[in-house]
């Protein structure tokens, strides 16, 4: 399912979230994440099934568990990056599901263990498309996402795709993308399963168990 | 210089470009170039641009055809993508078709979008419906949310 992991809607924005629902059908997507406060979400529209997000900031250790404790079930949760002993905490945490905010990590912010974390825990990380899109921080974003693409390669955590768009204009479509990533040394291949990379995260591979005996 | 020979020539691509934004004039094609070709130096700079020899080709109400170096597709489509404003005006150029002819890029021109079904919020069916915020920014509506308020 080629999933926009972050698309943020509002109260008070100029598209309605049935507007950028059916622009991300028009994009080729089938599947967003709506972040934020809009009134009125819908579970699907023109084909485009919607899950919902949110987007948890830095945080202090305690205040972020209890952060944690309030969000409700079935909501996607993506925590901002910060140092890497939070980054660390993040990962541990159960109910979190991806990392985002890569292009701003501080130096030595997402290490080798961390990824290796990350894989293990099947937390994601997003890759937002809106550090590409602006030219002020491009050639930060093109470089960190340069390295979350080597150590995805050796530790093979799951990598997601997010417009980060919070305007219809800000959602790209599948072509696009393909482009966009390439600019970091993204393969098709490796795009593509990083579009479908959600399902991944939300419903991670577990050990076969026997429920029955015969 | 002299024109070269058919067989001397470089081979080219064509991109078909749905541009949506903003803007109140249609837009031209020199405007629709400089865009482009701004776009693509920022992103690969002056030497990446020359390879790329971007060029537009043709333009009609919301679509224009780009024309670009063969193997060069991919850089000119990302360069499109990283296109935020024109004129001023927030816009964006999604890619719709690659060909080698012009005449192969035009037959995508036609097939409906479902973006087609999307009218702007300050017009519908000839009238005017107020925006939720009362402000005279433009709003993006579908017919259901305009059914809803």
């Amino acid at each position: 399912m080629i999933t926009d992991a972050c698309v943020f809607a509002n109260q008070d924005q100029a598209a309605t979230v049935r507007r950028l629902l059916l622009t991300g059908k028009s994009c080729g997507l089938s599947r967003m994440v709506i972040c934020g406060t809009a009134p009125d979400i819908p579970d699907s529209y023109a084909g485009v099934e919607v899950l919902r997000g949110r987007v948890v900031g830095k945080q202090n250790g305690k205040t972020f568990l209890d952060t944690m404790k309030k969000i409700p079930k079935g909501v996607v949760v993506m925590v901002y990056v910060g140092e890497n002993s939070f980054n660390r905490t993040a990962i541990t945490t159960k109910g979190v599901h991806l990392l985002t905010g890569i292009a701003d990590l501080p130096k030595g912010g997402f290490d080798h263990i961390v990824a290796k974390m990350a894989a293990d825990h099947t937390t994601g990380v997003v890759i937002d498309l809106s550090r590409i899109i602006d030219a002020k921080g491009r050639r930060t974003a093109l470089l960190r996402y340069a390295e979350i693409l080597l150590l995805h390669r050796k530790f093979r955590f799951p990598l997601v795709i997010a417009s980060g768009a919070d305007t219809i204009f800000g959602i790209r479509n599948v072509e696009e993308t393909l482009a966009l990533c390439s600019l970091f040394g993204m393969t098709r291949a490796e795009t593509y399963a990083a579009l479908n990379g959600l399902d991944a995260v939300l419903s991670p591979p577990r050990p076969v168990r026997i429920v029955e005996d015969a | 210089m002299r024109p070269l020979p058919p067989t001397l020539r470089e081979n080219r691509r064509y991109i078909l470009v749905k541009i949506a934004g903003e803007f109140t004039a249609p837009l031209t094609q020199k405007e629709i170039y400089f865009t482009i070709s701004e776009a693509v130096t920022s992103l690969f700079g002056d030497v990446g641009s020359a390879a790329v020899h971007v060029a537009v080709v043709w333009s009609e109400d919301e679509h224009a055809i780009v024309r670009c170096s063969r193997g060069s597709e991919q850089k000119v489509i990302a360069s499109l993508g990283v296109i935020t404003k024109i004129l001023g005006a927030p816009a964006v150029f999604h890619s719709v078709a690659v060909s080698g002819t012009i005449h192969g890029v035009k037959k995508h021109l036609h097939p409906t979008t479902w973006d087609d079904e999307v009218i702007a919020g300050y017009r519908c069916s000839g009238k005017k419906v107020d925006s939720l915020t009362g402000s005279n920014t433009h709003r993006y509506l579908t017919r259901d949310d305009i059914i809803k308020e």
